[in-house]
């Protein structure tokens, strides 16, 4: 059964920027800034670029936490406005709106069981909404969503309302009308400019993170998954192994596969091109933010190395020569460094060079076996995963300039191979804290807030976030 | 350059199960025999049954190509040992070739669709290889004896070969010394734990020890071609999976 609340009318003083400016400054108040560590000694690092610029009204910090109070948002279902859904966008688009803006870590998602009125009495606009009953089941904002399917294309008029001033938001997003497979990607663009209206920096759906798993044809395939779990597509489809993927130029994915019996280097769907066929490995690879060298992995020195190369396969380069083995290589936001890992003083470490190869030095000095470098897209840390003491694997990050490591993982399964965000928000990587084998997470930079982004979705390894959300299609 | 067939069948113990996967527990076996060798009778039971088993799994040849195959090696060198009146060892050989028959069943059913639809379709792309990235896998039937070296082991983060290992690879140079026309793939593997990548690059160090130190016996480099799967390929306990397997060709 609906809760039914008193009805009470919004406080008059709740209306128009007043009401908004007190909303900030609430909201302010009562948001702890989860991103400030009592032990860490390092200056705050600076905020990501872009996010200075704060366009919207409301000020939040960046790193969201499943710890401070969040906003309730009320989500009624995808109302169809035309007469067909061939393709069943009212359940699937409803149900991934709710669960991504749950997932974005700033929203308390109010259970459409606790509508006791028809959402659908109401209109699209301001003046046809009844904000009291919206005020009532304790909505801060409610979010109306509406489509209309004609021939092949579908007009989307979303739209967000503020309950208590009883207005729409003006959001850096417009009705627009796009094709039948697109409109989970514009929902994804209407999600992430809500969250930029609340924390001045747009969110991340609709980017996609590679994987490899296990198939149950045989072999290991890649796959590529949606931020919010949805859109699962395979990139590689043999029966051999094909591990370690990667996003290279274009937003094709790289990966190592076995298909022609040497651990190569292809780019593209079904093994459409190879990047390196050298004899051993040919592992590893990350394209650098310019979108023009690839840094990997080869064996064909006689131990591992890491190379550079052009994304044509041409312009080879060696970056390390030394008699341990050198992997893993993951370029700095600026593309001006390589974080990788090598052996050189006995177990894996954590170490950085400058891109031509100079200035190799050692950046993990504790634990004995620390792998899988990512450098942050702000550049202020790289995270690892690192094997604690008690043979434990967790997530954790070292400051490249300090060496000063935090644990943002601890006695959850075995939680491996960091992989971040576009917008450095977010870590994805893989644990086994649910059984069964290991799924696929999010957490947010400083760990506070973890979830998992696909339950059913088991045995997944070595994921990689793709760098940028892809560009609207208008 | 290659040809469907052969290209199938040598992808097929990488795609599902490991070679190993027979022959460690023949390497057991072996270890068994002589607290079981007091006075067994002619298993001539227990050699029907893994006939029957086999016979009866030779459909699952096509789309579980080495487990089947395995299953016929086990059978094959029961039958050898009960005409060199081993009976102990025959029993134990035809048992396991009747447990390995049921086992190429099951993964033939398992793989069915996805067996018929590579044949049909990605085999078309895998076979484009030009000729220089034939790398001469295809393993013909006479190699079938691939299971005739059983592997090496090694401690957690080391390549290192240790007193253990020396004395089987000792063994190995012997044969590949007496059977100069085959060349091998050695394969180095690692367990489970830690980074893909790492373990990539471990494994094939271990893969290459073991080249360096057969090949100071005296076995010509040659013959021998080496291949990292890290952890990729796990038969059993974290112990059981740091080694290096060996895969016999022409």
């Amino acid at each position: 059964m609906p809760k039914r609340r008193t009805v009470r009318t919004p406080h008059p003083l709740f209306h128009g920027a007043t009401g908004l400016a007190l909303l900030v400054a609430g909201l302010f108040w009562l948001l702890p800034d989860a991103s400030v560590d009592a032990q860490d000694p390092t200056p705050e690092p600076a905020p990501p670029a872009g996010s200075t610029v704060v366009d919207s009204i409301i000020e939040i910090p960046l790193s969201p936490t499943g710890e401070r109070s969040l906003i309730p948002i009320a989500v009624p279902d995808l109302r169809n406005l035309g007469d067909s859904d061939p393709r069943g966008y009212v359940d699937e688009i409803s149900a991934r709106t709710r669960n991504a803006l749950d997932m974005a870590g700033y929203f308390r998602v109010i259970s459409p069981d606790a509508f006791f009125f028809d959402p659908d009495a109401d209109g699209m606009t301001a003046a046809t909404i009844n904000f009291e009953n919206w005020y009532n089941v304790g909505a801060q904002a409610v979010v109306k969503m509406g489509f209309r399917v004609a021939t092949n294309q579908v007009r989307l008029d979303y739209r967000l309302f503020n309950v208590d001033a009883g207005e729409e938001v003006e959001l850096d997003w417009r009705p627009v009308t796009v094709g039948l497979d697109e409109v989970a990607a514009e929902t994804f663009r209407f999600i992430n400019a809500i969250i930029a209206y609340y924390t001045g920096q747009p969110g991340v759906f609709g980017s996609r993170i590679a994987y490899a798993a296990p198939s149950s044809g045989g072999g290991k395939q890649i796959y590529t998954m949606q931020m919010d779990g949805g859109g699962i597509s395979a990139v590689t489809s043999n029966r051999s192994l094909n591990i370690l993927p990667a996003w290279g130029p274009g937003g094709d994915v790289m990966y190592t596969s076995y298909v022609n019996f040497n651990p190569d280097l292809y780019i593209g769907r079904n093994n459409a091109r190879r990047l390196s066929t050298r004899p051993g490995l040919n592992v590893g690879a990350q394209l650098n933010p310019a979108g023009d060298t690839i840094a990997f992995t080869m064996t064909r020195d006689g131990q591992a190395e890491i190379y550079l190369m052009d994304i044509d396969g041409q312009n080879l380069r060696r970056l390390t020569n030394h008699p341990a083995e050198d992997v893993s290589p993951s370029w700095s936001p600026d593309g001006r460094r390589i974080a990788f890992v090598s052996d050189r003083a006995g177990g894996p470490q954590i170490h950085v060079m400058n891109a031509d190869g100079s200035g190799q030095r050692r950046v993990t000095f504790a634990g004995r076996y620390n792998t899988t470098p990512a450098w942050s897209p702000t550049g202020d840390v790289i995270a690892f995963t690192g094997r604690d003491s008690r043979n434990r694997f967790d997530i954790f990050t070292v400051d490249p300039e300090t060496s000063y490591i935090e644990r943002l993982t601890q006695d959850q399964g075995q939680s491996q191979s960091p992989t971040w965000s576009p917008d450095g928000r977010w870590i994805a990587f893989t644990s086994t804290r649910d059984g069964g084998g290991a799924r696929l997470y999010i957490m947010t930079r400083d760990g506070a807030y973890q979830r998992v982004v696909n339950p059913d979705v088991v045995g997944v390894e070595s994921p990689r976030w793709e760098p940028r959300v892809p560009s609207s299609a208008r | 350059m290659g040809t469907p067939r052969p290209l199938l069948r040598t992808l097929t113990p990488i795609a599902t199960v490991p070679p190993m996967t027979v022959a460690r527990p023949l390497w057991l076996l072996l270890l068994l025999i002589p607290l079981a060798a007091c006075g067994p009778k002619a298993p001539t039971d227990a050699l029907d049954n893994a006939r029957n088993a086999v016979d009866g799994a030779a459909d699952s040849s096509r789309c579980a190509e080495a487990e089947f195959r395995a299953a016929e090696s086990l059978l094959r060198q029961a039958e050898e040992a009960y005409e060199n009146r081993d009976f102990a060892r025959a029993r134990q050989l035809a048992e396991a070739a009747e447990v390995q028959a049921a086992r190429a069943r099951r993964v033939a059913e398992e793989n069915l669709e996805d067996c018929e639809r590579v044949e049909s379709a990605t085999f078309d792309t895998v076979d484009d290889a030009d000729d220089d990235h034939d790398r001469g896998w295809a393993i013909d039937d006479a190699s079938l004896d691939r299971y005739t070296l059983g592997p090496v082991h090694f401690a957690f983060d080391s390549y290192a070969i240790e007193e253990e290992a020396r004395a089987i690879l000792d063994q190995h140079a012997q044969w590949l010394e007496d059977n100069a026309d085959r060349r091998v793939i050695i394969q180095g593997h690692t367990d489970d734990r830690g980074s893909s990548e790492y373990n990539l690059a471990l494994g094939e160090r271990r893969a290459r020890a073991v080249r360096t130190y057969l090949d100071r016996l005296g076995i010509a480099e040659e013959r021998m071609t080496i291949i990292s799967f890290g952890m990729e390929m796990p038969v059993g306990t974290h112990d059981e999976n740091r080694r290096v397997d060996f895969v016999l060709r022409q």
